[in-house]
């Protein structure tokens, strides 16, 4: 809405200009970037340490330093650990163990545990795992081009949101092998108990070359609300970082892992505990 | 023989004497026969000298010595005929040797009560804060919001003088011996022929009053002050002023030292006004044509006003021309406007009807990029009133203004204010005055989205009703006393949601709140002597936040969210929820140091217990108002202030230097990420925390002559402090942070030149430290995308503020008899095309020559970079 406010006013105006300013962004304050997603399914799941970097950067790779030789676990209420090591092909991303797979149980409560090498020992606020919201159904409608907008392959999903409030979702999908990065995510706030038909995923124009079908897959994870907000701030953040009147000041951006000898000293991003449930479907051109 | 010498202290001493032979202790029991049975009482005295040989002294400035007296009895003891010449004045007679001494009683010398009304000559419009200033006593008087005034004085001859700011001086001669109503009628300077030569008296009110931190800026220099795009703005004009800021051009509201938008009482005819921006803040909903006076109180704020922290802009709409029709009438680039006013039942009742109305979208109709199918707003003013006697009259006042826009089919949002208020002056005596007031005010916004699976319709506002009574009651011109009672009734509705046309949303409707805040006050302005004054003024307060209403429970320990809710109790329709209170004193002195100057000091206490709900850095008309409950403190501010006021040049320079400290608790403040729309538990997502802000104001003001205008300086600091046990409810760590609108430095110069009675030039220049902001202290990769990290919250700063404008306003040559007067108003706005920072942002840009290699860039974004042009025209009749 505040886009809104801006648009108004920049519309009554036409006057706005923009110039580009010198200012100094190089300082770097070091911090443990953690990323993590647990839930149901029965496969591997990761945890990513990486440090922060300066904010200004001008390099084509990421520059940021993996956190190499951590010690990492995952706890559950009831005493269980589950160690994750240092996964091969990427550094600073932990994995969870091929001979003992972990497998989250829905109305369990899980956390990571997190020792750098510098010896700070890191943990995350536990979340309960909810229980699954089950697909309805998943379907792709193709829009022609129309007036030179190219056609769309546009993907729905339909679901019955469970009576109660509080249910968050985040729609994770797969293209093919490739997992697309958007945040996609809604809660119940305004349509608490009803069956949601027709909500719109992505929209894909092309194929991969060379390719005629194209497999869809959709994860609906069932975040809780702590997390949901967490994501809802990301996305303020990552779509307005223009510090405008109408904008809400930025604040950072806390997630759930913090310092178990200092609750002042916060690890950036967020880990996830989260039940899931799958759909795939397969485009034809 | 006589002999006349003139003794101390001013008063002249007449001494008859006369040679003669000392008689005693009894001389006044000595028989005496007079020559003559009429005369003046000053003839009987001699003629008893003549006969007797005594002497008589007395102060002739304390008896009257002309008054004619018959004698019916011309023999008698010279006791006997003293008791018939002054049978109607208090005279005491001592004796020494040969010599009378006629003394007046003091204490028993009658007062007698003046009262009556300033106004003008032309229109009989009320003048408050008119002066009237007594000579003889050098003391003075002012007239109350409606002009009224009231001086008791002990019996004799004074000269007044009658002074009001764009009016001429009037000086009356007057003898009080009974009991009188004089109404002084001031001519506006404006409407005094040109030949006239304008003899104005300066004011030196500035420097008698115990007022500070208030500004009352003249309406004729607000009149004269280049607008944006030529439109004439009180909220605009009042950021020029030392104290005052605003966190950006386009932004709605201002700050008063340190205060945030929502501590300010906005009062428009003692209606308060909840949002008093038009076009998103560029605009204020004060139509200038409409408006005869505004008062601006940034500190030493009067007992009578309650309910906000920071300062009181009290507007008062003129009453209408109760002696001839006159109107006017204005097009500009912006907007359109109209104005009347005239009699009803002449000098007994009059009228006024303002209206205004943009029509900024007959231009974006034609510009596709903007896309707005309906973008306008318009306000209309009325007001009545009605002189039933002396002794009663009513006036009735509304304002009814709304901003609409329309974006194709996607959002539609409107929003205005409602208010209304009656009003009944009664004279209960000379002494006292009252005025009982009814208010309504009602501020409304609903936003739509017409069509399609997300299609509704929302609506926010809130409801006020007050029923007041304030008395003025004018002891003598030392003492006057103020009191008053007062109750204010809520309702607040945060926001409702209902599905239309195909919609799947569910509808919401958040329970609407009850609340009531009434107060009494008492305030005594005491004049100890003409170096020392004092007001003396408490307030107390009481808020009690009523069902029915649901209140949720929250889990002990933990930080109040919507995960925390252990229960939700209802409240039943008039159960009080929860209820403050507390006093709130208000204190102001005045040491005059000399003639033309004085030093003042002030310490106020101010309690708010509605909160404005917005984390954004300027309001937006989607921002609510919250009433203290359970979980929500009222805040509470103090502030102590110390002044310095000097006028120089027969007070045609005011200058003053005024320091401040205010503290603040209970500030509300957003967690981070807050969610403040349609949120039932609202109470999860607000913190409450500390601010303290402190400066020191400059300001000189020239009042009179070709040139006027002020020129201002302000150095500030206003911060915050959020500190909650846990990280979530800790902004900044838990560290003192600058406020949004923390503004360090600030000048503002504001001149009107008139070189002639046909043009007047004016100009506005401002500077002030760019507003804070927060840049990122670090960068993350999450989600594959690369992320500011934010640390200290307004760490850093937008560039400096500043802008010059300029204006010009043309009348038509004056011709004897026309009827009518047109002005061309021509304005530049952002003279020198300063590109000042309205935000600026970060932005990761692809660079050519490598591949997939992202460059960081700093965008500072300004809308109001340019140079705007406009040209006004009015006309008067």
């Amino acid at each position: 809405m505040r886009y809104f406010f801006a648009l108004c006013v920049s519309a009554i105006l036409c006057t706005s200009c923009e110039k580009i300013i010198d200012i100094d962004l190089d300082h770097n304050p070091n911090l443990l970037v953690v990323e993590g997603l647990i839930g149901n399914l029965s496969e591997f799941y990761y945890v990513s340490l990486r440090y922060s970097t300066s904010y200004s950067f001008s390099d084509s790779t990421d520059i940021s330093q993996p956190a190499i030789g951590a010690q990492v676990a995952i706890k559950d209420d009831l005493g269980n650990i589950a160690r994750l090591s240092e996964w091969g092909p990427t550094l600073g991303v932990y994995r969870t163990d091929s001979l003992s797979p972990f497998r989250g149980t829905p109305g369990r409560s899980y956390y990571v545990d997190i020792i750098t090498t510098d010896g700070k020992h890191y943990v995350s606020r536990p979340e309960i795992m909810r229980q699954p919201v089950p697909i309805d159904r998943l379907y792709s409608i193709y829009e022609p081009a129309e007036k030179g907008i190219p056609g769309v392959y546009k993907v729905f999903i339909d679901f019955t949101d469970p009576v109660g409030k509080g249910n968050c979702y985040r729609w994770l999908t797969q293209l093919d092998i490739f997992n697309m990065v958007n945040v996609d995510i809604d809660n119940d706030q305004f349509t608490d108990g009803k069956a949601i038909t027709g909500r719109q995923l992505v929209g894909l124009q092309s194929f991969q070359p060379g390719l005629d079908t194209l497999s869809v897959v959709v994860r609906q994870a069932s975040l809780t609300p702590e997390a949901y907000e967490f994501w809802e701030i990301f996305l303020e953040q990552y779509e307005s970082q223009e510090n405008a009147p109408y904008d809400i000041p930025p604040s950072p951006l806390i997630g759930n892992v913090y310092n178990v000898n200092d609750p002042d000293d916060y690890a950036l991003g967020y880990f996830s505990v989260a039940s899931m449930s799958q759909k795939k479907i397969v485009l034809r051109k | 023989m006589l002999t006349m010498m003139k003794t101390l202290c001013n008063a002249v001493v007449i001494v008859l004497c006369c040679y003669g032979t000392a008689i005693g202790q009894d001389m006044l029991n000595r028989k005496v026969t007079l020559s003559m049975s009429e005369g003046t009482i000053e003839d009987f005295l001699k003629e008893i000298t003549t006969k007797t040989d005594y002497t008589f002294s007395y102060i002739n400035n304390d008896i009257q010595l002309k008054k004619k007296i018959k004698l019916d009895n011309t023999t008698g003891t010279i006791k006997e005929i003293l008791d018939v010449l002054f049978d109607e004045q208090q005279i005491i007679y001592t004796v020494r040797d040969r010599r009378v001494i006629l003394t007046a009683k003091k204490k028993e010398s009658k007062e007698f009560t003046l009262k009556g009304i300033v106004k003008d000559r032309s229109s009989n419009e009320l003048l408050p804060g008119a002066h009237i200033f007594i000579k003889e006593l050098s003391i003075g008087a002012t007239t109350n919001d409606y002009g009224f005034y009231s001086l008791t004085l002990p019996a004799r001859e004074y000269e007044l003088i009658c002074s009001y700011i764009g009016h001429q001086s009037l000086q009356k001669v007057l003898r009080i011996d009974s009991d009188l109503t004089f109404d002084f009628a001031l001519s506006n300077v404006d409407s005094v022929l040109n030949e006239v030569q304008i003899t104005e008296e300066p004011e030196n009110e500035n420097i008698v009053s115990t007022d500070m931190s208030v500004n009352k800026p003249d309406l004729r220099v607000i009149k004269n002050m280049p607008g944006f795009l030529g439109e004439v703005d009180v909220i605009k004009s009042i950021i020029q002023l030392p104290g005052v800021t605003t966190v950006g051009e386009a932004a709605p509201g201002f700050n008063v030292r340190g205060g945030g938008i929502d501590q300010n009482l906005i009062l428009m005819d003692e209606a308060p006004v909840y949002n008093s921006s038009h076009l998103f803040g560029f605009y204020s909903v004060f139509n200038p044509d409409a408006v005869k006076d505004i008062k601006l109180y940034k500190g030493g704020i009067p007992a009578n006003y309650g309910g906000r922290l920071s300062s009181v802009l009290d507007v008062t709409q003129k009453e209408g021309n109760n002696k001839t029709f006159e109107g006017s009438a204005g097009v500009g680039i912006v907007s359109a406007r109209a104005h009347i006013e005239g009699p009803i039942v002449k000098e007994k009742s009059s009228f006024l009807v303002t209206a205004r109305r943009s029509y900024v979208d007959a231009f974006l109709k034609h510009i596709d990029a903007a896309n707005l199918d309906e973008a306008y707003f318009y306000d209309i003013n009325t007001k009545l009133n009605y002189s039933f006697n002396a002794r009663n009259k009513v006036y009735l006042s509304g304002y009814f203004g709304r901003d609409v826009y329309r974006l194709g089919d996607d959002v539609n949002i409107s929003w205005g204010n409602t208010t209304g208020t009656l009003r009944w002056n009664h004279l209960f005596s000379d002494k006292l005055f009252a005025n009982f007031t009814a208010v309504y005010s009602n501020y409304v916004y609903a936003q739509g989205e017409p069509k399609g699976i997300y299609a509704y319709e929302g609506q926010r506002g809130i409801v006020s009703y007050n029923a007041k009574a304030d008395f003025n009651w004018y002891l003598n011109p030392k003492h006057k006393l103020d009191f008053g009672i007062s109750t204010l009734g809520y309702e607040l509705e945060p926001g409702k949601i209902k599905p239309v046309d195909i919609s799947e949303i569910n509808a919401i409707d958040l329970s609407n709140e009850h609340a009531l805040e009434s107060a009494a006050y008492l305030s005594h302005t005491y004049t100890a002597s003409t170096r020392l004054s004092f007001n003396v003024g408490l307030r107390y307060s009481i808020f009690q936040n009523i069902g029915p209403n649901e209140v949720y429970i929250f889990e002990e320990g933990k930080p109040r969210q919507i995960s925390t809710i252990v229960d939700t109790l209802h409240a039943a329709s008039g159960e009080i929820i929860s209820s403050y209170g507390g006093v709130e004193p208000r204190v102001s002195m005045n040491v005059r140091l000399t003639e033309k100057s004085s030093l003042k000091a002030s310490y106020n206490r101010t309690r708010q217990y509605l909160h404005f709900i917005s984390n954004t850095t300027a309001a937006t008309p989607i921002d609510f108002w919250k009433a203290s409950d359970e979980y929500l403190k009222p805040e509470v501010a103090d502030q102590v202030a110390l002044g310095y006021f000097l006028n120089l040049k027969e007070n045609m320079l005011q200058t003053s230097v005024e320091v401040y400290s205010k503290k603040i608790f209970n500030l509300v403040d957003y967690k981070n990420g807050a969610d403040l729309l349609l949120n039932p538990a609202i109470d999860a997502e607000l913190l409450q925390g500390k601010g303290r802000a402190y400066g020191l104001e400059l300001m000189i003001t020239k009042t009179k002559g070709k040139l006027t205008g002020w020129a201002g300086y302000t150095l500030s600091r206003t911060e915050r402090l959020v500190n909650g046990p846990t990280a979530q409810e800790k902004i900044n760590n838990g560290k003192y942070y600058p406020a949004n609108y923390d503004q360090p430095h600030k000048i503002n110069v504001v001149a009107i030149y008139e070189l002639n009675k046909r043009w007047t030039f004016s100009s506005n220049f401002t500077y002030n430290t760019g507003r804070p902001v927060t840049f990122p202290e670090g960068g993350y990769r999450i989600n594959n995308s690369f992320m500011p990290y934010y640390g200290s919250r307004n760490a850093d700063r937008l560039p400096a503020y500043h802008r010059l404008d300029l204006a010009a306003t043309l009348k038509n040559k004056f011709k004897p008899g026309r009827k009518w007067e047109g002005s061309w108003n021509f304005s530049l706005y952002n003279v020198y095309a300063r590109q000042n920072a309205y935000s600026v942002y970060f932005r990761n840009k692809m660079r050519n020559d490598l591949q997939s290699s992202r460059q960081t860039e700093v965008v500072q974004l300004s809308i109001l970079g340019t140079i705007f042009p406009s040209v006004t025209y009015n006309i008067k009749f």
